[in-house]
């Protein structure tokens, strides 16, 4: 009530002052000279206020884009499971894989290789057995979906996080630096909100272009694949008169698979001449979306376990391996493929039977891998 | 702890009374501009009109920007957009329909409309259509 009085006098003061008082010349040299002192003495206050006032409405949208995409996942669940989600998926996404100590780093990436299984077998079990009711593909895209929560929940604890801590100490150097990521963690979080979204429904995203490429060569010999590693199916196919081996996630389900476990149980029993990796990856800004480019290595993301066993293995069979990467932003790899991503895939094909033309004799044989998402793509 | 934190959550009413302030200012000082023009102090009255203006396009400048940080992204309404293409593996019909739950590339879909084949139509892709991107992204969902 005293707030509404104030108020109330303070208006009452200032049209007073506009419209009897004074004359405008008057008003306007008390104004700047006001405002000089203002800026003389809280200039830098100032600005830090503006900049605060910038990251707490991020942190709001945040906020916004968090609640409502944890009741979409709350509904989604709703569907497969009788109990109320709610404080499940609470606890689900607060799940912490812990980093193995990195002081002595030899044999670490075995370390991380299953502490990463160990963590998914946890979060698999616990989300398979609350929606025992729901298909198999969709109690893999459920996984997605809780991991895409999680990653979103994280972008806004942590974006909290340095915004109390750049209040609290007043340092307008926490509070510059993030006032300066905003646009990109905005970004990135509009494009968790897309994934959400595709993973929910089982739309095939950009990451999977890799995946489609490799359904597209086995084509009607899909039924024939056998599971080579966990969550990721091999079959053999001919492709240009030449063997062709072709390793992907197995699908519809969303799960990325083991390549790296495959090629290297495939390669201690098979020889091949040539392989070839196919999958996403980011563009630059100005780069065209679905530009195709080529080069040498293993063309994975990730945190790095699987191209580390490609690589050893590859290495130590003394097999070239090249990689055929499909360009995309963040945005476009994580939410439903793109008309112009699809139609890349086609490229990528023709450039797949151009180098095994060129690169492996007729009597020879050739890998091809499909790395990414294989959500929607069987 | 959560009361802690939302210490911190955007004091929005503060900001609104601002605006509100800004205002009721921005309106006095158009109205005595006016009223200062038509009494014949020109100077006094176009100052005193441009000065409300200019705190008039200011309050409308923070709405706007309001506006756009609190909306949700434009990716949220792409759901109608997204296409599978069925193609019928018996008389080569190829039709274009609105994704649905279950579809998914190289599964099977809907029967084919023009020769009834018992065999569904094969999903042969499944696309967020071009057109239907460029409008979406059109809205700057994460405008600054």
């Amino acid at each position: 009530m005293w707030l509404i009085q104030v108020e109330s006098k303070v208006l009452l003061f200032f049209y007073l002052l506009v419209t009897q008082a004074l004359d405008i010349g008057t008003i306007l040299n008390l104004i700047f000279l006001i405002l000089f002192f203002i800026f003389i003495v809280w200039g830098q206050r100032i600005q830090m206020m503006i900049l605060l006032r910038d990251i707490e409405f991020a942190i709001g949208r945040l906020k916004l884009m968090k609640d409502s995409a944890r009741n979409a996942v709350i509904e989604r669940m709703k569907k497969f499971s009788s109990s109320d989600p709610s404080s499940f998926i609470d606890k689900v996404i607060e799940y912490v894989t812990i980093e193995p100590v990195s002081l002595d780093p030899s044999g670490i990436i075995w370390k991380y290789d299953y502490l990463l299984k160990t963590s998914e077998d946890r979060i698999k079990s616990e989300v398979y057995s609350f929606v025992s009711q729901a298909k198999e593909e969709e109690k893999s895209n459920l996984l997605n979906v809780l991991e895409v929560l999680a990653n979103l929940n994280l972008l806004y604890k942590l974006m909290r996080h340095y915004y109390i801590m750049g209040k609290k100490t007043g340092s307008a150097f926490i509070i510059i630096q993030l006032q300066a990521i905003l646009p990109e963690v905005l970004m990135n979080a509009d494009a968790l909100m897309g994934a959400l979204f595709a993973f929910s429904y089982g739309h095939p995203v950009g990451d999977g272009v890799g995946a489609l490429v490799a359904a597209k060569i086995m084509g009607s010999k899909l039924n024939e694949t056998k599971e080579i590693a966990r969550d990721t199916v091999f079959m053999e196919t001919t492709l240009e008169n030449r063997k062709l081996g072709v390793i992907k996630a197995r699908g519809p389900g969303g799960t990325v698979g083991y390549p790296g476990d495959a090629i290297m149980s495939l390669l201690e029993r098979e020889k091949y001449d040539l392989v070839v990796m196919v999958d996403a990856g980011l563009k630059l800004e100005g780069e065209k979306s679905g530009s195709i480019v080529e080069g040498v290595g293993a063309a994975i993301g990730g945190i790095g376990t699987e191209k580390y066993k490609i690589e050893e293995v590859v290495s130590k069979k003394g097999i070239p391996l090249y990689g055929v990467i499909v360009k995309m932003s963040m945005k476009e790899a994580i939410t439903p493929m793109t008309e112009e991503l699809y139609k890349a895939s086609e490229q990528v094909i023709a450039r797949v039977k151009e180098i095994i033309k060129e690169k492996v004799p007729e009597d020879g044989s050739m890998l091809l891998i499909g790395v990414g998402n294989t959500i929607g793509i069987r | 702890m959560e009361k802690t934190s939302e210490r911190y959550d955007i004091n929005i009413s503060l900001f609104f009374f601002l605006l509100g302030f800004l205002l009721f200012v921005s309106i006095t000082l158009i109205f005595n501009g006016v009223n200062e023009m038509s009494s014949g102090n020109a100077i006094n009255g176009v100052m005193s009109f441009l000065l409300g203006i200019l705190g008039f396009a200011l309050v409308a400048y923070n709405i706007n920007k309001i506006r756009h940080r609190l909306s949700l992204p434009a990716v949220l309404s792409l759901g109608p957009r997204v296409v599978t293409v069925e193609i019928c593996e018996s008389c080569g019909y190829r039709t274009e329909r609105l994704f649905k739950e279950g579809d998914f590339i190289f599964g099977r879909g809907d029967r084919c409309p023009k020769c009834n084949s018992e065999v569904p139509m094969l999903i042969e892709g499944i696309y967020l259509k071009r057109e239907f991107l460029v409008k979406a992204q059109g809205q700057q969902p994460y405008r600054q």
